[in-house]
């Protein structure tokens, strides 16, 4: 049994400015972005070195929250706050991709710091304005986007992106996400051999290190895989806010349960499409990241619900745990119609609404997960 | 000086010009079956007055049943429905109104089956409310502006947005923005069997220019005008009068009747509040379901509240102004594709109030900060620290706009008139 791949992928997980710094040290120029709707492709093209950079705990926002109010989602107040801190001062470009609100207004706030705190140690940074509605107009204004940041990319010293580029890129790219399907049995599999929590770690881990990288020790780990858990307990998948950390999900595992997919911007869906590798390189792009990928903004939502069923099936899962933001105002507006679809299937459902992401009330949630997880009659098969 | 008077003669025209609307409605789409469209308040309603359809706005409606003190209810029900207690509750209202079905109890006997739902989808929930909403009319068609965002806020928006709005926008934004509203005017002629007439168009596109700069005129009376000839409650209801019924010639008679009146008042000596001693702003939404709020604080401290962003936002932000041999489809575009930006990001947001605070002589701001509405609260904060670094004292009033099981009136007067002690009072 061979844990290294594991091992390097969980620490590249845990220390992602260690890696950032590291990876900065060996002459690569890093384009940090957030969540699943920046193309990577493009910084591939590019000839640059995409860093995916998620929010953590211990940011707490103290320097934030002069700027910043509570009611942004805590894993942005987090960024802010390492923003502010200046450890995304390395970065030669930081692309913060709108596919929500507080998104977006990180982006302005971020560009409104340097009248208040000149000496802020800020990268340059760019907006990449995505829009997901389903037409032809919207994927036109997208396809303008895309041609954008790559004259962006440009300035910040990348390559100009030509179709030939642009097709190894996506072609690089599809090669990390076949990985990380591949992966995904690993956890969601009959036999998991990871945790959901070990599930994360993966797939935060194959944004944080190099492409090339990522994906050779994703398909290390897939050809000499960990054995499988002794771990019993249903089967859960865990919807709704992102859980780029693993908090959550380690709680619900150590009340019994395994978490065998995960359905938000941390999880199983953000791979499982990959860019079309047929036709003009750019609309491929643009469909894939207006239509393809999940995202608060996306819809119509009866679609999306659909493609959140077919994991959940293909996962067999026992349950699903969804859990939303303390100020999530847009997830919540799914929650009836999604409840309709797991009862029309006999799946039953927790709901965690108004989870603080700093400081969650841990005893309340283990105390509604361990009730929930007594009331799924698989418990234990 | 002379004591405060009864309503102004605008303001009774303003709520009568609403009721006779109302009345229309009712006759012609809840009785008649006419073709009506409910639409986002911050979406192109100009296309429809053209078009001579009845616009339901979002933001109208939601204001109705909070003043109707209906929004209990209808927040009980949202609950019951597993629409949890975090959700935003000021667009969801009407949406409310229609899963209820119970005409008795929504206002105006509740709004049938529209030709259409439009979203604009300015934040993250539009499409969302938008989908099961037309669902729950039986399949009303709902069309989705989507909401580009600018890259740069370039300074003094208010100063460049009538003229210069090509580069303050940004040309990709427009180009889009002029496609879905070439778009959404190819859906509605085809559901209404109507034809926009581009020459009518135009004229209203010029009507709603006319009637920004009669809202500038009413701006600068009362402004320069101490003690103010007019509350600010009957400001809301004479501008807001013309903002739903903008590219009208109504709006622009009635908004020359409420200038002529306001000079009348202002040469008169008639005020609002004839021992006015301190000029208070009231920054960000309103507070619809207790108008009387802005009043509280007039007798005992002469604390008089004489701006909003409602007060003058139609003569800033809705101008657009554009040459003969030119497109009104673009000018509209410009008008509504960075309205929300101007009035909720830290930068534009801050620029614009500090700017008002100075014009209307105002000592002080009171600012909502919205809960159950996050994104009316966003800017909030950096916008109180320019307004503070402007001299400006700011208090925060963290409170619902539109529900009022939310709000301690006693407690929030208190607040205010302890601030007003503290902070203001010289």
């Amino acid at each position: 049994m061979d844990k290294a791949p594991l091992a390097v992928l969980s620490a590249a997980y845990a220390g992602q400015f260690a890696v950032a710094a590291r990876r900065k040290a060996a002459g690569e120029r890093l384009v940090g972005y957030f969540l699943n709707s920046v193309p990577v492709e493009l910084i591939l093209a590019a000839g640059l070195d995409p860093i995916r950079l998620r929010g953590e705990p211990a940011d707490r926002p103290v320097r934030a929250d002069r700027y910043m109010e509570e009611y942004f989602d805590g894993e942005v107040r987090a960024i802010f706050e390492a923003l502010l801190d200046g450890r995304y001062a390395l970065l030669d470009l930081l692309v913060v991709p709108r596919p929500s609100e507080v998104y977006l207004q990180l982006y302005y706030l971020i560009r409104e710091i340097p009248r208040w705190e000149p000496q802020a140690a800020l990268p340059p940074t760019v907006l990449f304005d995505l829009l997901q509605t389903p037409s032809y107009t919207t994927a036109r204004y997208d396809l303008g986007r895309m041609r954008a940041l790559a004259d962006r990319l440009g300035e910040a010293g990348g390559e100009a992106v030509d179709n030939a580029r642009l097709a190894a890129a996506i072609r690089t790219a599809n090669r990390l996400r076949a990985a990380l399907c591949a992966a995904a049995p690993l956890w969601r599999g009959d036999e998991p051999r990871l945790s959901g929590a070990d599930a994360l770690r993966v797939i935060g881990a194959a944004g944080v290190l190099g492409t090339e990288q990522a994906t050779a020790l994703i398909e290390a780990l897939v050809a000499n895989p960990p054995p499988p858990l002794c771990a019993a307990g249903p089967r859960l998948l865990i919807k709704g806010s992102p859980q780029h950390d693993t908090r959550f999900t380690e709680l619900v595992e150590s009340c019994g349960a395994r978490v065998v997919a995960h359905d938000h911007l941390g999880g199983d869906r953000t791979f499982e499409r990959p860019v079309s590798e047929e036709g003009d390189p750019w609309e491929a792009l643009v469909h894939h990241y207006q239509r393809e990928i999940p995202g608060p903004r996306a819809y119509p939502q009866a679609r999306e619900d659909q493609r959140f069923l077919k994991l959940a099936n293909a996962a067999a899962v026992d349950g699903v745990i969804i859990i939303h933001d303390e100020w999530d105002d847009t997830l919540g507006w799914e929650f009836p119609d999604q409840k309709r679809l797991l009862d029309e299937h006999g799946i039953p459902v927790l709901f965690l609404k108004r989870q603080p992401w700093f400081d969650p009330p841990e005893e309340l949630q283990r105390e509604a997960v361990t009730a929930f997880i007594a009331t799924l009659g698989r418990a234990g098969a | 000086m002379t004591a405060p008077q009864d309503k102004m003669a605008a303001t009774l025209a303003a709520q009568a010009h609403q009721k006779e609307t109302q009345a229309r409605f009712r006759t012609e789409v809840i009785e008649g079956g006419g073709d009506y469209v409910i639409a986002d308040a911050v979406t192109p309603h100009e296309i429809f007055h053209t078009l001579d359809i009845p616009v339901i706005s979002l933001a109208w409606y939601s204001a109705v049943i909070a003043a109707k003190r209906l929004s209990p209810y209808y927040f009980d029900l949202m609950d019951r429905l597993g629409y949890h207690d975090g959700l935003p509750r000021y667009g969801s209202l009407p949406f409310m109104t229609t899963l209820d079905a119970d005409p008795d109890r929504a206002p105006y006997g509740g709004l049938p089956k529209p030709m259409l739902i439009l979203e604009r989808l300015r934040g993250d929930v539009g499409q969302k409310i938008g989908e099961q909403w037309a669902r729950a009319f039986g399949g009303a068609p709902l069309v989705a502006l989507d909401s580009s965002s600018v890259s740069e806020l370039r300074p003094d928006w208010f100063k460049r947005s009538q003229h210069d709005w090509e580069e303050l926008y940004e040309t990709p934004r427009l180009d889009f923005q002029v496609e879905q509203l070439r778009n959404l005017i190819a859906v509605t002629e085809t559901l209404s069997h109507r034809t926009l007439d581009m020459a009518e168009f135009r004229a209203v596109m010029h009507r709603v220019n006319r009637a920004g700069e009669l809202v500038d005129k009413a701006k600068q009376i009362i402004a320069r005008t101490r003690p103010a000839p007019v509350s600010l409650p009957e400001q809301l209801t004479n501008i807001m009068a013309a903002t739903w019924s903008r590219g009208s010639q109504w709006s622009i008679d009635h908004l020359q009747a409420y200038c002529d009146e306001l000079e009348d008042r202002a040469a008169k000596g008639v005020a609002a509040c004839p021992n006015e001693r301190l000029r208070l702003l009231w920054v960000n939404n309103g507070l619809w379901f207790n108008t009387g709020f802005y009043r509280e604080f007039e007798q005992k401290y002469g604390a008089v509240f004489v701006w909003s962003m409602y007060s003058n936002f139609f003569s800033d932000g809705y101008r657009k102004y554009f040459g003969e041999d030119e497109d009104p489809l673009r000018a509209l575009a410009a008008r509504h594709i960075s309205m929300n930006e101007q009035l909720h990001l830290p930068g534009w947001m801050a620029e614009w109030i500090i700017q008002q605070a100075r014009d209307y002589q105002c000592d002080a701001a009171v600012m909502l900060v919205p809960v159950g509405d996050r994104m009316a609260s966003f800017g909030t904060r950096l916008c109180a620290m320019a307004l503070e670094q402007a001299g400006i004292p700011v208090l925060t009033l963290t409170a619902s706009m539109v529900d009022a099981r939310l709000w301690d009136n006693d407690a929030m007067i208190a607040k205010v008139g302890q601030f007003l002690e503290d902070r203001v009072i010289r």
